[in-house]
């Protein structure tokens, strides 16, 4: 049976919300409890946590430049199999592959730049749209 | 709809001697208690001890901020002559430290005696 593209699947849930941590912790929260009436394990509890809290920072500092007045669209599936995120900012977007390694020697030492590499190494599927204002991250629930 | 998970709220717990800081850091930092860990922790670095052990035992969650957090405790200690060194990390967060490669910049300890037991070297 063919999946139904997220954005056009009516069972997602859709969350819309200001750029301010306040309510990207409420949309976050509420992410993570379906997560947890699904039983997914620990370790993937903890691997979508991780990746949405790097998600939404992202959106926030980066896409939308911290400004009150744009949105951060969240749309999101959680299924006993896997979880489905698509997350969405209104900033200019940028170039995912610009990014440097955070894990090279030369750039060890800087206190940001990990956000990208630490959903790559924690989701199943991490991948980017609309010119790098919107992130797509795939949990499937191994138990 | 689902009931919302709880989250421990960070709280870091300071012992001091004369010539070291042991910070116990407790609970989640995430995008909304970084800014607290950040403060917490430059409080201490402002001390200027030479040595200051994050004892990690009861940290759950570690955003990529949080780590920033940390290295930048780590640049600012150094710049005072001092060292940090992290002790004892849940396997979780003992696995972000892997994944990034964190270690290389800021030596891991099993345990808080063992932190302070190492020798002080220039290349902490």
């Amino acid at each position: 049976m063919a999946r139904i593209p997220l954005d056009q699947d009516p069972s997602a849930d859709e969350m819309i919300i200001p750029s301010d941590l306040a309510a990207a912790k409420v949309s976050e929260q509420r992410i993570l409890g379906e997560i947890e009436q699904h039983n997914y394990s620990e370790v993937s509890r903890f691997a979508v946590k991780l990746a949405l809290e790097e998600a939404i920072t992202n959106a926030i500092k980066h896409g939308n430049r911290n400004d009150p007045t744009k949105h951060i669209t969240i749309r999101f599936r959680v299924t006993p199999e896997e979880t489905v995120i698509w997350l969405t900012d209104e900033g200019n977007g940028f170039d995912p592959t610009s990014v440097p390694d955070p894990t090279l020697d030369e750039n060890l030492s800087k206190p940001n730049g990990r956000g990208i590499m630490l959903m790559r190494a924690y989701m199943d599927e991490v991948s980017f749209g609309q010119a790098g204002r919107q992130v797509r991250l795939v949990k499937l629930n191994r138990g | 709809m689902a009931d919302m998970p709880t989250q421990t709220p960070l709280h870091i717990e300071a012992e001091r001697g004369a010539d070291r800081v042991i910070a116990k850091v407790r609970g989640s930092a995430t995008m909304d208690t970084c800014d607290r860990l950040r403060e917490g922790l430059s409080e201490l670095v402002r001390e200027a001890v030479p040595l200051m052990v994050l004892d990690l035992s009861e940290l759950d969650f570690i955003c990529s901020d949080g780590l920033g957090v940390l290295i930048s405790a780590y640049h600012e200690c150094r710049r005072r002559g001092g060292q940090v060194r992290l002790a004892s990390p849940t396997p979780p967060i003992l696995r972000l430290l892997d994944i990034t490669k964190l270690g290389k910049v800021l030596p891991i300890f099993p345990s808080v005696e063992a932190a302070l037991g190492a020798p002080l070297s220039r290349s902490d």
